[in-house]
């Protein structure tokens, strides 16, 4: 039996109640001799903010009703500058003050909001190897070279398609000779690269897993055969992927 | 069209050297395997390994005699495995062959030939 571990340790169904605000100021402003939205920025970052994002905004207008945008050179002045960060209602309530003062003339806004799932830093998420032990099956299939699925190649798409399906793993191996389905001898030649050889894939997981890929194979195979034998894990060493590369 | 049936798969392992009767033995079994009307027969070139006589068998870059392990898998019926086994005792000289239980499922939605496995 082969067990899956949740990749990041975080249960699936957090829910942490958070308070979403937003800034609205002007491209021009400044505060004490820097952009303001700069001012605000570092003011966040250096209170231990979790994470907060300015965004340029392209067109829009205020209280003041005159058009800020981008498309016309005469009006280009002053455009939007949106800042927000999200963070616990205590931490908010806790700027509240200082960043009233700053704002100035814009406008600021606060939501009640809810955290799905919080970010957090690559080294902080916990790694549990996969786990494939035990009795396991081996999937082959056997497909030609120039096979095709939606316009990819049809080995290329399969892999996505296992891999989209946590599929262990898969192994595509090019064969010299064969014949199949066609009754037509596919053979190797030198100095030619495209004369249809066999295509083979081997994939190694649990009976259920490769079982429950046989809907999407009876979809994307068109001539192909597929094989199903028993296996007994001897060895899986997995160290999980470094994402941050 | 698709169907699923118990099936055989052998699996014979060689070196891309062996012959039978001047030609490569690997050619001369997918022959046979057509002449018996075994169902289909994929012959794979290995990169390197060793066999019963200890020699490492590995391809040589820029080098057209290599002698590579070649392996050639065979699914079809148990029935149609018994008929090809005496003819693979006959030729392999040095090899293995191992045989297992599979479960196979067939595709053919060309509408040309019926899949006789």
């Amino acid at each position: 039996m082969n067990s899956y571990e949740g990749g990041n340790g975080i249960a699936m169904n957090t829910r942490i109640p958070a308070r979403k605000v937003s800034m609205y100021v002007s491209d021009g402003e400044s505060h004490r001799g820097v952009p303001l939205s700069s001012a605000i920025l570092n003011f966040l970052f250096y209170r231990g903010v979790s994470g907060a994002i300015v965004t340029k905004g392209s067109a829009g207008f205020g209280v003041a009703h005159r058009l800020h945008s981008s498309d016309f050179v005469e009006i280009s002045d002053h455009l939007p500058v949106v800042i927000q960060f999200v963070e616990t209602p205590e931490k908010v309530e806790a700027l509240m003050e200082k960043l009233q003062e700053m704002m100035g003339g814009g406008m600021m806004e606060i939501q009640e909001t809810t955290i799905v799932k919080p970010e957090a830093s690559l080294s902080q998420i916990p790694r549990t190897p996969v786990r494939l032990e035990g009795k396991a099956c081996v999937m082959t299939i056997y497909i030609g070279e120039n096979d095709r699925w939606n316009g990819l190649r049809l080995h290329e798409a399969l892999i996505d398609a296992f891999r989209s399906n946590d599929i262990s793993g898969v192994t595509v191996s090019r064969g010299i000779l064969g014949y199949g389905v066609k009754k037509e001898v596919h053979k190797e030649r030198t100095f030619r690269l495209s004369s249809d050889l066999p295509i083979i894939l081997s994939a190694i997981d649990s009976w259920e897993k490769l079982q429950q890929l046989m809907p999407l194979l009876d979809q994307m195979l068109e001539q192909a055969l597929v094989v199903f034998s028993d296996a007994e894990i001897v060895t899986y060493n997995h160290r999980p992927a470094d994402t941050t590369q | 069209m698709k169907n699923i049936l118990n099936a055989q798969m052998l699996q014979v392992y060689f070196g891309e050297r062996d012959e039978w009767k001047g030609n490569p033995l690997h050619e001369a079994l997918i022959e046979k395997c057509m002449m018996l009307g075994i169902a289909g027969a994929t012959v794979c070139r290995g990169i390197a390994g060793f066999g019963a006589s200890s020699t490492i068998h590995r391809t040589h870059l820029w080098s057209f005699s290599n002698d590579a392990p070649i392996t050639v898998t065979i699914v079809d019926t148990p029935e149609q495995i018994a008929k090809l086994t005496p003819a693979l005792q006959e030729m392999i000289g040095e090899g293995v062959v191992v045989r297992c239980n599979v479960q196979a499922t067939r595709y053919d939605r060309s509408g040309q030939v019926a899949p006789s496995i």
